[in-house]
């Protein structure tokens, strides 16, 4: 249970938003891909007193007094993320997966050293290089992309290590919804003694899950958020298996660009862990694929076209070009019957703006973790292609369908007092 | 929709003595076929002269569910020459008449 009657109290107008926020949340068909529904236990966890607590440092070598407990909580995330992922050494404290990934950068690279990241309009991320991201401003980044089919293109990689000679090369994106080959990746940077780093933060629980190449086993270094699939709270975690790394990672990470944990959150990802080392979590994560696959095939069905022509993971990437309606409007249009998505560029797609953009990014965890199924997504592949096809018209129709399908799955139904 | 078949002979009778037809199966309770109702009953006057439009109350008919594996209702099943050509249920006003429209021009008949 969480009471919001203390806040109800006190505070009315945060209040308010907050309940209208959990209204929303409960009435929409959530698919934006990176975002997902935490358990109560997690939830709980998130809200608590940990929060009040100094810890600075490490368990066992903390520089404020009182940590013996928070000390427990950080051990078992760190030994549960170990276990899950087969990681030799992890750190549990970087507060997101952007300071996860400037962390990472801190600890072995130095301004002005080239690296070799996936370009942001082809399914990369922000901190992989954007030149509007410190990341793209502090180093050198060179970018690969997808071939016209879709996929990532190995090749290109290799031609652009060859050409530049990168310090490191990062694998990881946020749009692709292909499976990432870490071998190759790792096959390339071997050949021309390139660190090579993985950004999983997009498909941490199929990783967990045992359903995409673990990346622990080709990376240098991995990072990740421990939300999206991974289902835990908004945060980040770096894994390595090479203990010098382990070393200069916990370095990076404090003192290096953070001050104190924040604990009430590391207690969060314990309980999270704990859910994704359970056999149920494999169902579940097995689930979003088969969910994914299902409305990628009703798409196709209904003559929406796809980027790459599918999906092998959680999300998908609808290609708008030809439709007569564009990512932004799309969005909105979306929002208007309650199903919330992210337009999101086409790779390769350079007349489009990139504020108007001719993709939309769908994914599954969300829908999958109310409890929805392959005959669900079936509604779900129908409504879009109908707003995409029919527009205006269709919107009375589709908020209809919307409404029933999330009165026959409800989320948070008793778990919050008023 | 105007029709309302009293039972499984009386829709099988109507899906083989018209060459188009749409049943509509439906129930009391269900909100969703109180909505789509007035909209179906447009198409049906846009288009009675081809195709004959039937509602049958699944609560009644319980076996019509089960042989047409009805999971959802509304469901709409559309009928050329006595054959099951096109499920679908709750679908915008223009998508119904375009799958109409490719039956009767004879676009999609095989």
């Amino acid at each position: 249970m969480i009471d919001l009657t203390t806040i109800k109290n006190y505070d009315p107008d945060i209040y308010a938003s907050i309940v209208r926020e959990l209204r929303r949340q409960q009435n929409n068909i959530e698919l934006i891909a990176s975002e997902n529904f935490v358990s109560i236990p997690v939830l709980t966890a998130a809200g608590t007193h940990l929060t009040n607590k100094y810890a600075e440092g490490y368990p066992g070598k903390r520089y404020y007094g009182g940590c013996e407990f928070v000390d427990e909580v950080e051990t078992i995330a760190i030994e549960r993320a170990k276990s899950l992922f087969n990681a030799k050494y992890v750190n549990v404290q970087p507060h997101s997966g952007s300071s996860a990934n400037f962390q990472v950068y801190f600890a072995l690279l130095k301004p002005g050293d080239t690296v070799l990241g996936m370009n942001l309009s082809h399914g990369g991320h922000l901190t992989h290089g954007s030149p509007v991201n410190v990341s793209g401003q502090y180093f050198k980044f060179e970018s690969y992309g997808v071939d016209q089919e879709g996929y990532i293109d190995y090749s290109q990689i290799r031609e652009k290590a060859r050409q530049y000679k990168p310090k490191m090369i990062i694998a990881g994106a946020s749009a692709y919804p292909r499976k990432i080959d870490f071998s190759k990746f790792r096959e390339i940077a071997d050949e021309f003694g390139c660190l090579l780093m993985v950004d999983m933060a997009h498909i941490a629980g199929l990783v967990a899950a045992g359903l995409h190449m673990n990346p622990i086993d080709y990376a240098d270094v991995v990072t990740t958020t421990t939300h999206k699939t991974l289902r835990g709270p908004r945060s980040g975690m770096i894994l390595s298996n090479n203990e010098d790394i382990g070393k200069l990672i916990n370095k990076a990470v404090f003192p290096g660009t953070q001050g104190g944990p924040l604990m009430h959150i590391i207690a969060a990802k314990a309980i999270a862990l704990k859910e994704a080392l359970s056999d149920d979590f494999r169902i579940y994560q097995n689930r979003i694929i088969n969910n994914a696959k299902m409305l990628a095939t009703t798409l196709t069905k209904e003559g929406i076209k796809l980027f790459s022509g599918g999906t092998d993971n959680h999300l998908m990437l609808i290609d708008l070009r030809g439709t007569g309606i564009g990512g932004k409007d799309l969005e909105i249009m979306l929002d208007k019957v309650n199903i919330t998505t992210n337009k999101n560029t086409i790779p390769n797609d350079d007349a489009a703006s990139p504020f108007n953009p001719n993709g939309l990014r769908v994914g599954t965890p969300s829908v999958t973790t109310r409890g929805m199924n392959e005959e669900e997504m079936i509604i779900i592949g129908e409504c879009l292609a109908d707003v995409i096809k029919e527009k205006e018209q269709s919107l009375t129709i589709v908020k209809s369908r919307v409404s029933e399908l999330v009165n026959r799955f409800p989320l948070y139904a008793n778990d919050f007092v008023f | 929709m105007a029709r309302i078949a009293t039972g499984i002979s009386d829709l099988n009778n109507e899906i083989s003595s018209n060459e188009f037809v749409i049943v509509g199966i439906t129930a009391s309770w269900c909100s969703q076929c109180k909505m789509i109702k007035p909209m179906m009953n447009g198409i049906e006057e846009e288009y009675k002269e081809k195709v004959k439009f039937i509602e049958i109350d699944q609560d009644k008919n319980p076996e019509i569910s089960s042989k047409y594996n009805v999971i959802s209702l509304p469901t709409f099943l559309f009928f050329v020459n006595g054959e099951k050509k096109e499920v679908f249920q709750m679908r915008p006003k223009s998508y119904i008449q375009n799958l109409i429209k490719s039956y009767i021009n004879g676009g999609k008949n095989d």
